[in-house]
């Protein structure tokens, strides 16, 4: 008897690599979920849907049919809010609120039950949006992204929209980038092919990992060398933060999902950079009950030499949360991927 | 920088036409922008290309290269590509290859940074020899 009721989902976003390149259909990112035994899809639509924000009814009647040919649900739309789309004119907050009403329609046509907010979406705006959250049954949930946390002064703001509208429809999709214990080695791997000093780089997460503040780190860096690359590995610590994750357990029931961001998953089926052996312990022991949805990040950092294998990084990390989550795990295979 | 550098520019991307030469061109974004959120410059064998002499199409739909910045309604989807149409220079021989540059700015509409909240710039310039078809 499982003592949670976390459920695991898959961002397309994480396939995006061979979406791109056409290796990959809508149907097979969706297929590839599947295998991996994980129920939940998210999307972004911008991203997946060709034709957005339009649907055809075809495209709806293919849609629902993946979802039952794969045993899948539709869990996670993430919207965006596009301010500036001809320069120097930017969106009022009507026109926010227009296209934030035009994702509710397209999430609700396919079925999906919750919205991520991007993170910079005002807390005024929210507030408009929560009727028609409600209207359309859609809950809608502010992404927390790093370097934001879940007690940032942005997130108090937000939170306390959610107070006082009392709406079940608003709260938090954290993002799991904000826990970044380690920076991403695949990403400093190839600043270093890139120029980096490796040396500096050494510092860096060495830095980062003591928990020494982005700009203490990026002053001391601009002492060593002067170099533009150099001072772009001390900035990663400025967006790649790490705050204890027992701060997501007062926040649980506020809580309408989870990006499970990863960069690197390694041959024995640990994320090198997010501790999610303890974010996973705080979302048993809060009973958060929604999903945990894989979000591949790592293919940018090792296209240039590496064949990027999203589906084999996604498929590393679903077996890490069915460990964690106390499910029945597969054998893990060898890395394909060499360090350099 | 974009997460998609490396494939702005397939091995295919130039081709001859009677009146000059057809380049495609892909986003290097993760999801779909529209045209006005990209602006893109293009050099073939060291020489600028005249924009006056240019248009743009996605879709199917055509425009002259200067009605860009406008286009908000025509998005390009990130398996798309987009075809930049060169007119009045010398046909390109079939076979031949040149050296392209090409600059791709990407303004991500939903990034707002620095004190005056501009959108992200996310500028790619690559050069590779293509042989044209």
């Amino acid at each position: 008897m499982s003592n949670h009721q976390i459920k695991r989902g898959v961002s397309l976003y994480s396939y995006q690599e061979e979406f791109f390149l056409q290796k990959m259909s809508l149907e097979d990112c969706i297929a590839a979920v599947a295998k991996t035994g994980a129920t939940g899809i998210e999307i972004l639509g911008e991203q997946s849907i060709w034709g957005f924000p339009k649907l055809t009814d075809a495209f709806v009647d293919q849609w629902f049919g993946w979802m039952d040919k794969y045993g899948v649900t539709p869990v996670c739309h993430d919207f965006m809010l596009d301010y500036t789309m001809t320069k120097g004119k930017y969106y009022s907050d009507d026109e926010a609120l227009q296209s934030i009403i035009r994702d509710l329609k397209f999430a609700k046509r396919l079925g999906f039950k919750i919205m991520r907010a991007i993170v910079n979406i005002t807390p005024e705006l929210m507030e408009k949006a929560a009727p028609y959250a409600e209207e359309y049954d859609i809950k809608i949930g502010i992404e927390v992204h790093s370097p934001w946390h879940i007690n940032s002064a942005w997130m108090a703001r937000h939170w306390e929209v959610m107070e006082k509208t009392g709406s079940k429809y608003l709260g938090f999709v954290p993002d799991m980038g904000a826990f970044t214990k380690r920076l991403a080695r695949v990403q400093t791997d190839r600043m270093i092919r890139e120029g980096a000093d490796p040396k500096i780089v050494e510092f860096v997460c060495e830095q980062h990992e003591k928990g020494i503040m982005a700009e203490y780190i990026i002053a001391q860096v601009s002492q060593m060398s002067k170099r533009r690359i150099d001072i772009a590995v001390a900035e990663l610590t400025r967006h790649n933060t790490y705050y204890n994750p027992i701060a997501l357990l007062q926040h649980i029931p506020r809580i309408f999902h989870i990006h499970a961001k990863f960069y690197e998953m390694l041959d024995d089926g640990t994320e090198y950079s997010i501790p999610y052996e303890d974010i996973i312990q705080i979302l048993i022991k809060g009973g958060y009950n929604g999903y945990l949805s894989s979000e591949y990040e790592g293919n940018r950092h090792i296209q240039d030499v590496y064949e990027v294998d999203s589906v084999e990084q996604v498929r590393r990390q679903q077996e890490m949360f069915k460990r964690l989550l106390g499910e029945e795990v597969a054998p893990n295979k060898k890395s394909i991927v060499v360090q350099a | 920088m974009g997460p998609l550098d490396n494939f702005i520019l397939a091995d295919d991307a130039l081709q001859a036409t009677p009146t000059g030469f057809t380049l495609q061109f892909h986003s290097h974004w993760y999801r779909s922008l529209p045209l006005s959120c990209m602006s893109c410059k293009a050099i073939i064998n060291g020489q600028a290309i005249d924009e006056s002499e240019v248009f743009i199409e996605a879709n199917g739909n055509k425009y002259p290269f200067s009605e860009m910045p406008n286009l908000y309604k025509e998005w390009l989807f990130i398996t798309d590509g987009a075809r930049l149409h060169v007119n009045g220079v010398e046909p390109l021989q079939k076979g031949k290859q040149y050296n392209i540059e090409f600059k791709l700015d990407l303004f991500i509409p939903y990034i707002l940074v620095g004190r005056e909240g501009n959108p992200l710039l996310a500028s790619s310039t690559v050069t590779k020899q293509l042989t044209c078809n």
